[in-house]
């Protein structure tokens, strides 16, 4: 396995919202706008290359039959050591990403990367996953928010695009337009990724 | 047998190790969070009360108790703001609950008991709905000018208060918050 493909696989072939499914919940609960989804993306990146790294050092160590409490240990205290440091250190960051950082614990990226790659592959393999994953994931977040939120709200991160004059649906903001529009993109990337292949 | 005893050491040992570096991290950092923390709250005091000069006393323990009684308990902090020395009016950090967990409110009374102002200082709730109760500005500005003694509801309970879009229990919760401080101040007034 190269190290550029690893990385490459992560983003698209192996996209962790639109191709694996993980971390649905993460994904339906704060995608309501494009800078929400790339906040949760980004803290989720982080926390992944850390974990992925570590678990990677940690695979000979750990034993098989009690793999998925090292793992919840290890990933549990990378979180709260990012949370305490950028809230001592970077307040306003802090208070921007703050919201999801508890989240990532339970973000099932995580544990499924470390679980079927890190805990098998190198060091260097194991940060490229990292990365590659966490691209994929800020990547489809931010989309979703950027769809969510100009149909929602008329506006793109933030900024007004279609006018005061726009109607907001407010559908795409609540819950149920999570699920129509990850749906709706699960399928045109599926369908991407399948001409690919079969190509 | 000898096998349960390695798992056990080793997971042991992650946990120790895992405990440690928790323990060492929080032992640099907590200080500095506490005052960040501090420093926002008096930010917070001092935005709900622009007109007050000094914001550093606090009400006595027995009156704090007192108000508690009448306030079920959700009134966490209660400051004098002065002006030139004189009192113009409290300042009442109220924690309610909220959607996701608990919010802290932190509401400005003047003397004459008219809401100066209101900010949501802590919160869980939902991002790009409920958490839009620290940033929406007719939410927040909505509270300033209602007196102390009014019962205020959000629109759906036949009040004047304007929910947040897809976030009535956030605004309803934040609603009760400031009904507490004003019942808070009502109670200072009648121990006066």
């Amino acid at each position: 396995m190269k190290p550029l493909k690893v990385l490459t696989d992560g983003i698209l072939k192996n996209n962790p919202t639109f191709r694996l499914l993980l971390g649905m919940c993460a994904t339906l609960a704060v995608t309501t706008s494009a800078i929400n989804g790339f906040g949760m993306g980004a803290s989720t990146m982080v926390v992944l290359i850390f974990s992925n790294i570590f678990i990677s050092l940690l695979r000979k160590v750990i034993p098989n039959e009690i793999r998925i409490p090292c793992f919840i240990v290890v990933i549990a205290t990378f979180t709260t050591i990012v949370d305490l440091v950028l809230h001592a250190f970077v307040p306003s960051l802090h208070a921007a990403l703050g919201l999801y950082i508890p989240l990532i614990v339970v973000n099932c990226i995580i544990l499924g990367r470390a679980e079927s790659f890190a805990s098998k592959n190198d060091v260097l393999l194991s940060t490229m996953d990292g990365i590659g994953c966490g691209i994929g994931f800020t990547l489809s977040l931010t989309v979703i928010g950027l769809v969510r939120e100009f149909f929602g709200a008329g506006t793109l991160f933030g900024l007004s695009v279609l006018g005061a004059s726009y109607e907001p649906m407010l559908i795409m903001i609540m819950p149920p337009g999570a699920f129509i529009v990850l749906g709706t993109l699960m399928g045109l990337v599926n369908k991407v990724v399948e001409g690919r292949e079969s190509k | 047998m000898s096998k349960i005893v390695k798992l056990s050491v080793t997971l042991f040992l992650i946990c120790a190790i895992a405990c440690g570096v928790l323990g060492f991290t929080n032992e640099i950092t907590a200080p500095k969070i506490a005052v960040m923390e501090a420093e926002a709250a008096q930010q917070a005091r001092s935005e709900v009360m622009p007109g007050a000069d000094d914001i550093s006393e606090k009400v006595s323990d027995d009156l704090l108790a007192k108000i508690n009684e009448a306030c079920d308990g959700k009134i966490e902090e209660a400051y004098v703001a002065k002006k030139g020395g004189e009192v113009c009016g409290y300042t009442f950090q109220v924690k309610e609950n909220g959607f996701g967990g608990s919010v802290t409110v932190m509401v400005g009374i003047d003397k004459d008991g008219n809401v100066t102002g209101m900010r949501v200082t802590k919160h869980s709730e939902t991002a790009g709905l409920g958490a839009k109760s620290t940033t929406d500005e007719h939410f927040i500005h909505q509270y300033e000018g209602k007196n102390a003694s009014e019962n205020l509801k959000v629109v759906k309970d036949g009040g004047d208060i304007d929910a947040l879009t897809g976030a009535t229990i956030t605004s309803r919760a934040v609603t009760r918050a400031v009904n507490y401080a004003g019942q808070a101040f009502l109670t200072i007034k009648e121990a006066k």
